[in-house]
């Protein structure tokens, strides 16, 4: 099976697959739209990965499925991304065709003016094909042809190097299937979708897994506002969402309980990111008729790894719970050697939901992947239940707003600024966002600078929410012996 | 919009903008109404979010959840316009 057939077998049903913005459509109209223009497509010339650049909308879903039905690899990209992000994109993962919606299009054009190769972006929503440097080549295909590979997932990486989690058929199906059996999802569930779907959150735990056992999904229409979430989840009578938790802090600071029904709530899920206890007990308060579930994973584990069920959240309150069907979790010493209840160490993911690999790094992938363990990066320990508690990050990643971001990402543009010698970014604690980056730099010899000049010069290279919040001027750094800047692991 | 309020409204804005920026530099940058919070001042969808919830308790009033168009919000002179409107009652 692949993930094609989620759709083509309910081609069919009449039921409402998706709501968006006052419009529906059914499984039947999906799977017409993605027939229809995966027809046009495959008489096109086009590379096997094929980019989305789309916000959360019916119209995503249709050009999900139409990279799906041409057999083709599904390549998100973020809709707010700066150019040259998508750029990088585009040239690393050999794009020469991206499905768009109306206003993307002429973005995604604008933003390929003197982009060295010929793009096709084709529009969903009206059929209009734009081109791009008609005038260039389409861009060659070097990687490997990755044949079962389904959707690569942005993760770390920089610009210039990034990191793109191969998702198998195999490895979608696998996550799917455990969440369904985890959470008893069924057809009558009416899901809202508030996270991009861009995300490896909500492609695999919300939007694949609802369409997989026929139930709707609710698509949020726009930027997320406490009070509308909980207004459309009354009026939608929605039966579960899924969070980040600077969502669920802002719920319990801005709104009030009573106001709204919640009795649809069946349960909510959150992830992507840590949560503090007393917050935590807030939340369970606030939510006190639905099943709040914790969860933890990563991209390349599909995402889901565990999650810790309705019944145990008081009990086993700062655990992200137990593995879930289909999955294998074990903390290793350095030595891979497993751990036993009580003692810290990496956690490892084994079962067919674990990534095929990054993208055209192998090597990387050698490291990340070891006998069929992936390295999480992620530090833990079971209980004597054999639920897992988080207690640390040993991988270079900040968290921020539920969203990860990559220091490195944001060194490469300091490094860029010429009187930037050396820069390192590090997480510091915010009351909303869990964390935001701040960065450490060394100026060259004889330069000057204030924080104010760096901050503006990251302000025209990277989102808003990547920018270092301030700028600490320094001598030096610690050097590991072979010369790199030390960076330590964080520990909970 | 009456100077007090407006002042309220730039004190807001600099109180949940997390980059490490003057006051002054940051008032320097709204003196353009044009001034996109997200681009110019480090914002993201998050801390807008909070900065519209910290303008309800600031200003004792709330924004129309159904009318909120967050790319009209992020431009200093719609967000001035928006708090204008519900000061003045016309929602």
């Amino acid at each position: 099976m692949k993930i094609k057939n989620i759709l083509s077998h309910q081609m069919n049903n009449h039921k409402i697959a998706i709501t968006y913005q006052n419009r529906n459509i059914t499984y039947k109209e999906l799977h017409n739209n993605a027939v229809k223009n995966a027809d046009i497509l495959s008489r096109k010339t086009s590379n096997r990965n094929i980019g989305i650049f789309i916000n959360n909308s019916i119209e995503y879903a249709i050009a999900y499925f139409t990279i799906a039905y041409m057999d083709k690899v599904i390549i998100p990209i973020e809709d707010h991304a700066k150019k040259d992000s998508v750029r990088s994109i585009l040239k690393y993962c050999e794009i020469s065709l991206v499905l768009t919606n109306t206003g993307n299009d002429q973005k995604l054009f604008e933003m390929l003016a003197d982009y060295p190769y010929r793009v096709d972006i084709y529009n969903v929503e009206t059929g209009q094909t734009f081109v791009a440097n008609p005038e260039c080549a389409y861009i060659e295909v070097g990687g490997e042809d990755e044949t079962d590979v389904a959707i690569m997932l942005h993760t770390s990486g920089t610009t210039s190097n990034p990191k793109r989690v191969m998702l198998t058929n195999r490895n979608l199906l696998a996550n799917i299937e455990s969440n369904v059996a985890s959470l008893d999802l069924r057809e009558d569930d009416r899901c809202l979708i508030i996270l991009p779907m861009f995300f490896g959150y909500c492609n695999t735990s919300q939007f694949l897994s609802h369409l997989y056992v026929g139930a709707s999904l609710v698509i949020y229409d726009s930027s997320f506002y406490p009070r509308k979430f909980l207004e459309l989840i009354d009026r939608e009578k929605c039966t579960n969402t899924t969070c980040v938790p600077s969502m669920l802090f802002m719920v319990i600071n801005a709104c009030r309980r009573e106001t709204y029904d919640l009795s649809s709530l069946r349960y909510l899920c959150f992830g992507g990111g840590s949560m503090p206890i007393d917050k935590l007990e807030k939340i369970l308060c606030f939510f006190d008729k639905t099943g709040v579930i914790q969860t933890y994973g990563q991209t390349e584990a599909s995402p889901r790894v565990t999650c810790l069920l309705p019944e145990d959240a008081k009990r086993k309150i700062g655990s992200v719970g137990k593995p879930i069907p289909g999955v294998t979790v074990k903390i290793a010493d350095k030595q891979l050697r497993e751990l036993p209840p009580g003692e810290t160490g990496e956690i490892l993911v084994k079962g067919d939901n674990v990534m095929k690999g990054y993208y055209k790094q192998p090597e990387i992938t050698a490291k990340t992947i070891e006998n069929g363990w992936l390295h999480t990066g992620d530090l833990g320990r079971f209980d004597e239940e054999g639920y897992l508690y988080i207690a640390g990050r040993l991988k270079n990643v900040i968290i921020s707003g539920g969203l990860n971001i990559y220091p490195e990402e944001i060194e490469e543009v300091l490094l860029g600024h010429d009187k930037v010698k050396e820069a390192l970014v590090t997480a510091e604690p915010h009351p909303i966002l869990s964390e935001v980056p701040i960065a450490r730099v060394i100026l060259k010899e004889g330069a000057k600078a204030d924080g104010r000049e760096l901050i503006e010069y990251c302000l025209k290279r990277l989102p808003g929410n990547k920018v270092p919040g301030r700028i600490v001027f320094c001598e030096e750094f610690e050097k590991t012996y072979t010369g790199k800047i030390k960076r330590k692991g964080r520990k909970n | 919009m009456k100077a007090a309020d407006e002042k309220l409204l730039k004190d807001t804005i600099c109180n949940i903008c997390r980059l490490e920026l003057k006051k002054e530099e940051i008032e320097q940058k709204l003196k353009n109404e044009q001034t996109d919070l997200i681009e110019s001042l480090g914002f993201d969808s998050f801390l807008m979010v909070e900065l519209v919830v910290e303008l309800e308790a600031a200003f004792d009033m709330e924004f129309d959840v159904n009318d909120m168009d967050m790319e009209e919000l992020k431009i200093y002179g719609g967000l001035k316009a928006a708090v204008e409107k519900r000061l003045d009652g016309d929602v």
